[in-house]
């Protein structure tokens, strides 16, 4: 036999799973803001503090792996990456999107055929900008 | 008996002169099955979930623990429903991650990239 007491118990008890449950899974989507980032996070995302309100949270869960992984770079990728992201935050959303589309078609390319695109990458920049420094530092040469 | 000239009002007559012919424990036992089945059936009509189960042969009626087991069951399959849209969304996200930190150390300039 149910009790009232029962019966409310269990009528109370399904709900209140499930609302905890997606409050567990949707708390990773809260978007964050610039003065919930870490120090760490802050100086390594500088560039993009400006914009950061703008981004979409697809975006700022992005940039904020970045940030996770970057102490885990080598101090060359760590260098390129605080040049990089000066130059990435001057792009458009537009141009970003377009740099990543060339970037993954160039990832489907053989090793061979894709160091010789990314060349011409470099030479045709290069006649684009003729007076802007060769910030970016090169692989350095194999042994 | 017979039946040939049977009526809803004749079966009535029928069914009450065999009631009162029972024994008092029959009675007892007819009466105590009847709220019984009235019980599960304001149950179910509360317990719409459960209602649908037992419609769909899934759920036999039962005791108090057994309707813990299922909202037990569901819970968890709701909450497998949620992880696995999160492991998808995760899955999406990683690969965006990758591309962008690739980019962003990569040995050609960004801006050559987005011309």
């Amino acid at each position: 036999m149910h009790t009232p007491i029962n019966n409310r118990s269990m009528k109370l008890t399904f709900p209140a799973i499930l609302l905890i449950a997606a409050m567990a899974f949707s708390l990773p989507a809260m978007a964050a803001t610039w003065q919930e980032l870490s120090p760490q996070q802050q100086q390594i995302l500088a560039p993009l503090a400006n914009e950061w309100s703008s981004l979409s949270k697809k975006r700022q869960d992005n940039y904020i792996e970045i940030a996770k992984r970057y102490p885990q770079l080598t101090p060359l990728k760590q260098q390129r990456f605080q040049e990089q992201i000066v130059t990435w935050a001057k792009l458009t959303p537009e141009q970003r999107q377009r740099a990543r589309e060339k970037h993954q078609s160039l990832k489907q390319l053989p090793p061979e055929k894709r160091e010789a695109a990314k060349q011409a990458l470099r030479e045709q920049h290069a006649r684009k900008h003729p007076f802007a420094a060769s910030a970016v530092q090169p692989a350095a040469p194999a042994p | 008996m017979k039946n040939n000239n049977l009526t809803p009002d004749s079966i009535r007559q029928h069914l009450n002169h065999s009631a009162a012919q029972m024994d008092s424990d029959t009675v007892e036992s007819l009466r105590a099955s009847r709220n019984l089945a009235l019980e599960r059936h304001r149950a179910l009509q509360h317990a719409p979930v459960q209602a649908w189960l037992t419609h769909h042969g899934l759920w036999a009626g039962g005791s108090h623990s057994h309707h813990k087991h299922v909202y037990l069951a569901l819970a968890v399959l709701l909450s497998l429903c949620l992880y696995s849209g999160a492991v998808y969304l995760q899955h999406d996200r990683d690969h965006a991650d990758t591309t962008d930190i690739e980019l962003l150390t990569d040995d050609v300039p960004v801006d050559a990239y987005a011309d």
